[in-house]
Formats: structure tokens, sequence, C-alpha cells
């Protein structure tokens, strides 16, 4: 996870339209967005501005109706559904609100699930796992179940999850919005620490004190980007 | 290799999570595969196994018919020395007859089934001895006599001694030396499967010079690169000249392949079995889809991590097909022991009229079909929970929506109601057979057949006198018995499918269609028509006195005197048969021989001391008793004795016993659709309750809101009690469209009943509609006590 200038995300014009049987609704509207590598990236707004939707298409999980999406300097938008399974276990890491743990697998299992899509070899998926595992300080819990563990530590093991891939940059859905403040604050803890090591993030929050974690803040409202703020190191 | 494992682990992981579901469903599909595994073994056994035999495919079955009156016969023993000697389309031919040897041994004659058989019988067949040798055509010339044993006669009889080698037994009288002991399990499936000795065909008299007394069975096998249809060309062709030289008779020739002709009378039941346990496995499969459905329509969100994590669409449905492999497989095992217990009962009521019933076993074939419907069964019910997850948003995951519930519905709901479709179908089938099978029951037989004993006696060695004699004796110490209320004696029961016909003739009388009259003759003793209860319409009994005096009297059915005399009074009449002048004293009431859905044959009734020239080897009684005692038997057996110890009392049963086994096809079937068809509805039943609970489950917060809008108890049952029957209703005509095209085949089973019974048409699917509502009842009111404040408080 090295920090360059190099861009990693690039979207230009892009829409996204919800179509239902009588009501069209414009999701995205005309964004506009750039991220560098190892920038860590908050996207802020009201309910329904449409940050979820946004973090979506960039984790591949979704397309958008209209405009261009590059990631890494490869066009993404019209990738079939296996090639976009393939980029999203390689480049994209996620970290969701709800933890998204897996409840019928280990601890270890969790975090190596991921790995066995890119048929690793065992060896190699052990030594990965142990290491990310490390860096959450959740090594030790590795044999537990989801529902033996904390939220807090749920989450721990989701981040542990994430990076364990190795991937470009890391999606971060409202990581805090399940958990008490002390366990919310290790969480952040934890993100800024992969940043300053070199991941790339992107955070969804609707929360300024944890938004004031990320370098850059990207502000949306009625699905159009109205603001996009730096701290004054990461002005470019 | 290790994701695999993972996928296995972890689907085991998940069968043991939910032992309630696990346990249904391995239990739903053990019964759909054993049944489909124990079938695929009798078809197999009996269809599709190549016989035991050399060159197999090409063993065939000449017979002859009369073109003028359809009889099938077998071959004179001068016709067959021709066959065999120049043929062109034949490697071999070999002849052989049934015999029923009485054995005479140290506890007196025993009554034993055996084939009298060409001595190139078994080289023919490529069957060697496990001990000693078979026959060869040298054999066949008149010397010492010779026999070889099946392998569990020479069990039985002589300990597996290797000294039965050699040594003899009396069969007939006659003194025959054993030569050889065949191999284990070796039967010859045409007429003589249960033959336990075999001797050489050596015919004298008649039996060797008439070219009319066709008696042989034949078999042969067709030289390489000849078709049946080439042969029968031919043979057809040479046979046509044969007896055109010979001025014999209007045959022409009939060519069957062994395995066909043997199982002809079977192949339409086994297939309908199949087409049974096919809908049952169809049925097994809706019902564990909609489990795994209901099951997994809880796991949405799982499949959306694993997508989002990069899972792609092969992978998950790996990952589906792995659990649901795993589950039929649990099926499968669980099925294995169900298909062993079932093959025993098979073996034992399809005996009765099935061919090779004792090779029906589980072997290799068995074995890899059970596990490919493993596969298959696991394939499809993978297939259908992926099916509706992979076109699950993985955005729901992000936005905690659920978009898989109204899909999910929308297929259990096809499902249910092909389930319901099936198990109408089934449940005809089994009205339809269970009708049937009354109405044979209880078919007039134009005598009483409750409580009638039959037996006979071998009277071979008696002359006429003797034999006459013997008749009065026993016939009077059987009626001194207490339960015994009357007896005679019959050459051709009419329990017995075969009675023997002959023509009849009435001078002035000429056929309509020139076709001679036929009648089966009944040479019968004092007291027939007491005995069996049949009804003299006209005139009188035959006369103790008539007997006695040996008049040539004849009683007939009505049929017969309706045929000769439609207008007149037959009473006095004259009739010819076999060369005599017989006149009509009576005339008896129409009876069955042997087959109630068979036409009421014509009857002739003759005094058993007049018309002796065929009288058989062996003396047929019958005994109305005052129940049915069984101890009757013993005590005939004591009396027997009595009176001359070597003679045995052989094939004793009542008349419904003998009845009821023509009908063991009719009543394995009926007794199969009943067990299925039951299955089938117990099936419905758990989906339809499955179905709607999973409906009220999910409806729960709906139900909620309805009821604090004021919606009231019986709205909310009706509300849920239409869902489900909504999918009875298209069940239902699904299921009757399916019927009425698919019970024709049932049409040569059923008896007095059609296959668009309008009775069966209804009351089946109101039992269906019964069973089906009780099953949505339940749930139903569940729902209407659901409490408001409870259900807008439910996620």
């Amino acid at each position: 996870m090295n920090k360059s200038n190099e861009i990693l995300i690039f979207v230009e014009d892009l829409h996204k339209v919800f179509v239902t049987e009588e009501v069209e609704t414009h999701a995205l509207s005309s964004v506009h967005l750039k991220i560098r590598k190892g920038e860590y990236v908050a996207i802020a707004g009201p309910s329904g501005c449409g940050k979820s939707t946004l973090l979506s298409i960039l984790g591949l999980l979704d397309s958008p109706t209209e405009g261009s999406y590059q990631l890494n300097d490869s066009p993404v938008a019209d990738l079939s559904a296996s090639q976009r399974a393939r980029i999203r276990n390689r480049e994209v890491g996620f970290i969701f609100q709800s933890f998204n743990l897996i409840g019928d697998l280990t601890v270890y299992e969790n975090v190596e699930l991921p790995l066995t899509y890119q048929k690793m070899p065992k060896a190699q998926r052990k030594e990965r796992v142990q290491t990310a595992l490390e860096k959450v300080s959740m090594a030790h819990r590795m044999k537990h179940y989801p529902a033996q563990l904390s939220g807090g530590q749920q989450q721990r093991v989701a981040v542990a999850r994430a990076i364990v891939t190795e991937p470009s940059i890391l999606l971060a859905d409202e990581p805090t919005g399940n958990l008490d403040s002390a366990n919310g604050d290790i969480v952040m803890e934890m993100l800024s620490d992969l940043h300053k090591s070199g991941a790339t993030i992107c955070m969804v929050t609707h929360d300024p004190r944890y938004a004031a974690h990320a370098k850059r803040t990207i502000h949306l409202f009625d699905g159009r980007i109205v603001e996009d703020e730096y701290t004054q190191s990461e002005v470019m | 290799m290790s994701t695999l494992i993972n996928d296995i682990k972890y689907g085991i992981r998940q069968l043991l999570k939910s032992p309630g579901f696990t346990l249904v469903a391995v239990l739903t599909l053990a019964i759909g595969i054993s049944a489909n595994v124990a079938i695929f073994s009798v078809v197999n056994a009996v269809l599709l196994r190549p016989l035991p035999f050399k060159n197999a495919d090409r063993l065939i079955v000449v017979r002859q018919q009369s073109r003028k009156f359809g009889f099938i016969t077998g071959f004179s023993y001068p016709d067959f020395l021709d066959w065999r000697q120049q043929n062109p389309v034949l490697e071999d031919f070999a002849a052989f007859s049934p015999a029923e040897f009485e054995m005479i041994e140290e506890q007196g004659a025993n009554k034993i089934n055996g084939a009298m058989v060409s001595g190139n019988f078994f080289s023919l067949l490529g069957v060697s001895a496990c001990m000693g040798r078979t026959f060869t055509q040298a054999d066949e010339q008149p010397k010492e006599p010779v026999a070889v044993i099946s392998y569990d006669f020479w069990k039985s009889r002589f300990g597996q001694d290797k000294e039965a080698l050699g040594s003899t037994v009396v069969l007939q009288d006659k003194v025959y030396t054993i030569i050889g002991v065949l191999p284990p399990g070796f039967s010859y499936p045409d007429t003589i499967d249960d033959a336990q000795i075999w001797t050489v065909l050596v015919p004298a008299g008649e039996q060797r010079t008439n070219r009319t007394y066709c008696w042989l069975t034949t078999v042969g096998r067709l030289k390489a690169g000849i078709s049946i249809e080439q042969a029968l060309l031919l043979l057809g062709e040479r046979h046509k000249q044969l007896i055109e030289k010979l001025g014999m008779g209007d045959s022409e020739i009939l060519i069957y392949g062994l395995r066909d002709i043997v199982v002809r009378g079977v192949r339409t039941t086994l297939w309908i079995l199949y087409g049974v346990v096919g809908f049952i496995l169809l049925v097994v499969c809706a019902n564990v889809a909609n489990l795994c459905l209901a099951r997994v329509s809880t796991r949405d969100k799982e499949v959306a991590i694993r997508g989002i994590l990069g899972a792609d669409k092969l992978r998950l449905f790996r990952q589906f097909t792995t659990e649901s492999i795993l589950l039929s497989l649990a099926g499968g095992i669980v099925g294995l022991l169900i298909t062993v217990w079932m093959m025993t009962i098979f073996r034992v009521k399809l005996a009765d009229f099935v061919p090779f019933s004792d090779s029906i076993r589980i072997e290799l074939k068995e074995l890899l079909f059970g596990l490919g419907l493993c596969l298959l069964v696991g394939i499809v019910l993978g297939v259908t929970p992926f099916w509706l997850m992979q076109r699950c948003r993985l955005t729901n995951v992000l936005t905690e929506r659920r978009s898989l519930s109204i899909r999910h519905s929308r297929f259990s709901n096809i499902l249910i109601s092909g389930q319901i479709a099936i198990a109408l179908i089934l449940s005809i089938g089994m009205g339809l057979m269970i009708r049937s099978m009354l109405r044979l029951s209880s078919a007039d037989t134009g005598f009483n057949r409750d409580n009638l004993l039959t037996f006979n006696v071998s009277v071979r060695r008696m002359n006429e006198q003797q034999r006459y004699q013997f008749s009065r004796d026993f016939l009077e110490r059987l009626t001194a018995l207490p339960y015994v209320k009357s007896a005679s004696t019959d050459s051709s029961m009419p329990c017995s499918p075969r009675g023997s016909m002959a023509p009849v003739a009435v001078d002035g009388y000429t056929p309509p269609d020139g076709k001679q009259i036929r009648a089966i003759y009944h040479s019968v003793g004092t007291d027939y028509f007491r005995t069996l209860q049949i009804p003299i319409l006209r005139g009188r009994n035959i006369s103790t006195d008539e007997y006695q005096k040996k008049e040539r009297v004849a009683v007939i059915n009505e049929t017969l005197a309706k045929t000769f005399w439609p207008d007149n009074d037959p009473i006095g009449r004259e009739l010819t048969f076999c060369m005599r002048q017989y006149r009509v004293i009576g005339v008896a009431a129409d009876m069955i021989q042997g087959n109630v859905r068979i036409d009421r044959p014509n009857h002739l009734f003759l005094p058993f001391d007049v018309f002796t020239e065929f009288n058989g080897p062996d003396l047929n009684f019958v005994v109305r008793t005052a129940s049915e005692a069984g101890a009757v038997i013993e005590q005939a057996r004591s009396i027997l004795r009595d009176i001359d110890s070597t003679l045995p009392l052989k094939s004793t049963g009542t008349f419904k016993e003998q009845m009821n086994k023509r009908l063991s096809q009719e009543r394995f079937t009926t007794m199969f659709l009943s067990v299925f068809a039951s299955i089938a509805l117990l099936l419905i039943v758990i989906g339809i309750y499955g179905v709607v609970s999973y409906a009220v489950a999910r409806r729960t917060r709906e139900i909620g809101v309805r009821m604090a809008l004021g919606a009231k108890k019986t709205n909310i049952l009706s509300l849920i009690l239409k869902q489900g029957l909504i999918l009875l209703v298209i069940g239902l005509i699904t299921g009757l469209a399916g019927a009425i095209g698919l019970t024709r085949f049932l049409s040569s089973y059923l008896y007095e009943i059609n296959t668009i019974d309008p009775l069966t048409f209804i009351l089946v699917p109101l039992l269906i509609i019964a069973v089906s509502i009780l099953a949505c009842f339940i749930p139903a009111r569940r729902a209407a006590k659901i409490d408001p404040m409870e259900a807008l408080r439910y996620e």
C-alpha cells in the first residue's frame, strides 16, 4: 500500500438512476471524483444523499447508469460479473456498518475467505490471515465464532478480512455505526494506522467527528458533490 | 482441493447446525432415492441385465400359431428334429417340456418340478455342470436313463455330498442315474424356472411320431448377424413349404427374443412402477427444495458477503451444490438401508409374477445408479437456491434490504402446486386400482368360492377300475369328516386358469363364422354342482344312477346352450364330443375359468366314470368345508396315508388362494401405488404446511398492521387460507389434466372400471382438498392469533 500521487479512482460525470415501475430516482448526478493512492477520504452527507450508492459503485457492487469509472487506470464500468468479482477480491477491501461476518465461519475462516477465492495455497493463506489478525489484535480469537465476540471485536475481524488481500483501497461504510464510542474510537484509530502505513481509504460517515479523521471530506447532497474539502496538509 | 474440503466442512457444519431440517430432508430424500434404486434394481434384473446364457441376445423362442383359431402351440417332436437338423438361420435348436416328477423316497412319493430337455439344451445355453456333466445329444438314444439336478436340490437332498454323482433317483417308477449338478442359481426362465431335476427328452409312441402333437417348447440361438425379422422371413417360408408338403394345418411361425417372451407380462407393470417412483422423486425433490429455499432465504446476506469478497457465480454454485450433494448423499446412505429392506419385500411379493425375481439384488450397477441419482438430486437441489441467490443484489448488504422473499415465495408456490398435481395423479391411480381390486374380489364367478378347498392326488399308477374305487373310497371318508359339507372331483378346476378345451358339435348346427365351437370339459364326480354351489338352471344334475350305469349324459352351461339352441330347450338333445354322442340333461349357470377378466367360456360337464380318455395322472379334489379349515387338509392327508402311504397329497390350497395368485400382479401394483400415493399425500401436507407457515412468518408485520387497522381474526384466517387454496386449485387443475392423460396406462389392469372413473375423479380431489385445507388451517389459525402489538415490533 504505497502512498503516491497516482490516481487510483477516477470517476467522471457519473449518474445512477433507479427505475421502479412508476418512479425514477436519481441517486447520483454528475459526480466527478478522483482519489489518489494513499488518500484517506470521507464521504459525508445526510441520509438518502447517495453515499452508499457511490460506495457501491466504487466497490463494483453496482454499475453506474451513465459516466465512466476507472480503477487503477482501467475502465471498470462495463466489466462482466465474474471480472468484477475478481477485481473486488483483489483490489477492494470492504468494511461494513454491521460487520457482515459469516456466522457459521470462525474468525480465522472469515478472514481466510477472500483468499480462498484467490486459490492461494493453504500455507500462504495461513501466514496472511495470521498477520492480518495480529494487526487488529484478534489473533488470540481466531477459533471463535462471530457470535462469541463483542461488536468492537467483530469489526476488528472485519477490518482484518478487508486488509488480508492487501487491496488497493479500503471502502468503509459507516464502520462505527453499530459501535459504542469507545469501540468506535478503536476502529477509527485502526483505520488511521492503516492509512499511515500507506492504505487508501474511502469511508462513508455522517458523523463529523469521525469524518475529521480523514484528510479529505466529500460532501454529498441529493446525489451531487456539493463540497470537496481537504485539510491543509493534504491540499494538492 | 482445499477449497472443496473447505466447502465440505462448511456444508457439514451447516447441516449439523439445523438438525431438524437435516433430519426431515434426509429422511424425505431417503424415501425417494431408495424407492428409485429398489425399482431400478428390479428393472435391471428383469429387463436390462443380460441373461446368464451364452450369446443371450441371440436366444429366441419359436412357436406356431393356428391361422384359423389363433391358438399358439409348441413343436411336435418330429418337427423339432427336422428344424434342428437342417436350419439356415439357427446355430442350434433345443426343445424341452416341463415335467412334474413323482419321486419315490423312503418317506413316500414326492412331487418334484422338473423338465425333460433335448440333449443339446445345456450346450445351447452355454451352461456347464459345476460337478459332473450335463447332457449331450448322445444321451437322447434310449439307454440307461440319466438326470442332472439343480444345485439347491443337491444341497437339500444330498447335503452337497459329492457321492450324489452316480447315485440314483426313482422318478415315475424309473431309475435315473445322476450325472451332473448344475451351477448355483441356474434356472431357465421360460416355463421351467422352478425345475429341480432334468432328464433327457426321449419320447415314445405317439409323442415321438405324431406331427400334430405339439407339446414341446423350443429355444434356439440365431446365427451371428441374423435378426429376428430375417429369421422370421426365412423360417416362415420354410415352415409354409413343410406344412404344404405334409398337408398339415394352417399354422404360421412366431419368433420371440427369449427375454421378450419371459418378461412380456410384466414389462408394462415395471415401467408403471418406475413411473410411480419417478413421480415420487419429483415430489421429494420439490419438498426438499422448498425446505432448502425456506432455509436459504435466511442466508441471502451470507451469499452477498461472499459475492462482495470476490466469489464469482461458479464459486457460489459450487458452494450450494456441495451442501445439497452432501444432503442427498446422506439421504442416499439412509436410503440404501431402506432399499435393502424394500428389496427383501419385493423379492417375496414379486416372485409370484416377475421372472428373475431371485436375481434382484444390489450390485455395482445399482450402487452407481444410486450415486448418480444422489448427485443429480444434489445438483437440482443446489441449483434452485443458487438460481434465486445469484439474482440477489449485492448492494442489499449495504442497505440491509431483503429482496429474496417474493421470488422465493413464487418459486415455492410453483413447487407446491406441482407436488399437489403429482400427488393427485398418484392418488387417482391408487383409487382406480383399489376400485378395480374391489370389483375383482367381489366379481361373480358363477360358483361360491368361500370355504372351498382343493388338492390333488397322483393316481398315475392306477388303472381305471382302481382310480374309480380310490375316488369313491376317498370321497366317502372325506365327506364323513366333521367340517366337510361335501366333496367331489373335477379334471379342470374352475380356479385354475388352464382348462382343457376341445371341440363340441351338434348335428345340423353350422357356426356362423365357420369356426368350431370349443368348450372346457370337466370330468366331474358326484355332488360336483352342490359342492361348488353352481345353480342348475334347467333340467337336472347327473344322478348317482347315471354314474353307476356310466351313461353318456352331459350338463352344459348356459352360454353353450344358447349357442347351439338359442330358441329351443336343450334338455334331451344330443351333442358330439370327442367322437361320442352325449345327451344333455341339464343346463348350469355360467362360470369363469380361473380369471374373471375373461368372458365366460363354454363348459361341458361329463360324469367322471364315463369320460376317462382325458383323465390325467392326477385326481383333483374339491371340498366344501364349514369354515376355512386348514385342519381338513391334515385330516385328508391322514386318510390318504391310510389308503395308500405312497400317494402324495399335492397342490393344497383354497380356491380363493388359487384365484388370488392370478391377481398378484394387480394386487402388488395396487399396494405399491397406495403406499407411494400416501407418501405423496404426506409430503404435500408437509410441503403446504411449510410454505404457509413460512408465509405467515414473513407476513407477521403485515398481519399486525392489518389487525391494527381493524381486521378481524376471520379476515386474517381467510387471507392465509386463500394463499393455500390458490396453490391447491392450480395443483388440482394440473393434476386432473395429468391424471386424464396418464391413467390410460393402467387400463389393462382395471376391471369394470373406466380410466376416467367419475367417482374416483371426484372423491380423490376431495381427499386432497381436505388434507390441504388441514395443512393450511394450522398456520392460518396461528396467524389469526397473532398479537398486533407483538407483530408490529416484529422484524
